[in-house]
């Protein structure tokens, strides 16, 4: 019901925009800049690039939405180009989507268990940034999987890549940050 | 029972509900190494989603806007040289093509006296402006209804 609702409401807000109501499209990024700044901001670093990042997706979702064919979310559907743009962007720069060569799951096989027992602050602070170590792809996922609550249908939509792939890509992420967290605590303690 | 211990992302998919599993959840009882990988996964995914959402340092909907008119607005004067230019050709083949007729109807105009060709003249630019004014103010009025 819910989603047959949105499918509604975006079908009335892409009529108008394609119409000649060009600050409709105002409303669509309103729904939308979350999961865009959730993807663009997790995948690349370099601040400057953000803007002219973001005008690009939008731009391409504005000339391209009268191929839009309600197959999915519209959110899903700009979260897809969003990620595309993102990913040709990190290739142009020729930095890696998944490379794992400097992650400390390579060098260090943990085993110990650490204590849970740390300020809550000072947890998010360390996982935040054991989060930003992560390859952009690792990121992006652990992030639309977590933050965004959305199904491995939808973020396959969005990166086009199997939900099997995800899944593993998912796991794998959990597992670097878990034994990642588990070194810095055993290095914290001794 | 099963003795040994179930991989990571088994644990994961464990714990997040997207497997059941009975065997998963009586090894858990016996096996504390893998008990500890759960609470573990538990504590980093409850962490995780405490994470302050990313958000951009600049106002995204006027960025973004301020781009889309822009883009609008060369589109439209892209669309409005082409116009012109198919105008402009159009009306140099008619002239290039009419013009042993243009002559002949310029010598017609020898015939009458020089008042009465100028009150023709001003009464045809008249009409013309006119009908163009008109058609301009329509033009006007439809763009903006269509952009409102």
């Amino acid at each position: 019901m819910n989603n047959e609702s949105n499918h509604f409401s975006d079908k009335i807000i892409i009529t108008n925009i394609l119409n000649g109501k060009i600050q409709d499209f105002a409303i669509v990024v309103k729904n939308t800049e979350k999961l865009v700044a959730q993807i663009v901001r997790k995948m690349t670093t370099n601040e400057d690039d953000h803007k002219d990042l973001v005008q690009d997706i939008y731009l391409k979702a504005y000339q391209n939405l009268s191929s839009f064919q309600f197959k999915s979310k519209l959110s899903t559907w700009i979260a897809n180009i969003a990620y595309n743009t993102t990913v040709n962007y990190l290739q142009k720069k020729k930095i890696p989507v998944t490379d794992i060569e400097n992650s400390i799951e390579n060098k260090f096989i943990v085993t110990e268990n650490p204590e849970f027992e740390t300020i809550k602050k000072e947890t998010m602070k360390m996982l935040a940034k054991e989060l930003d170590k992560l390859p952009p792809l690792y990121k992006t996922l652990i992030t639309l999987y977590h933050l965004e609550e959305l199904s491995n249908k939808e973020i396959a939509e969005i990166t086009n890549l199997p939900e099997g792939t995800i899944k593993s890509y998912l796991s794998r992420a959990r597992k670097i940050l878990k034994d990642n967290i588990n070194y810095h605590y055993k290095n914290e303690k001794l | 029972m099963k003795s040994e211990h179930f991989t990571d992302e088994t644990l994961q998919e464990y714990l997040l509900k997207e497997i059941q599993d009975d065997n998963i959840t009586s090894h858990l009882t016996v096996c504390s190494s893998c008990w500890k990988k759960i609470e573990e996964y538990q504590y980093l995914i409850d962490n995780v989603r405490e994470i302050k959402a990313e958000t951009f340092s600049f106002d995204v909907t006027t960025v973004v806007m301020e781009k889309i008119k822009n883009a609008e607005t060369l589109k439209e004067k892209n669309k409005n040289t082409v116009l012109y230019m198919i105008l402009s050709s159009v009306t140099l083949i008619a002239l290039y093509l009419l013009y042993p007729y243009i002559k002949i109807i310029f010598t017609q105009f020898k015939l009458f006296s020089t008042m009465a060709n100028v009150f023709m003249l001003v009464s045809v630019l008249g009409i013309v402006i006119f009908l163009l004014n008109d058609l301009f103010r329509q033009y006007k009025q439809k763009e903006i209804l269509l952009t409102q």
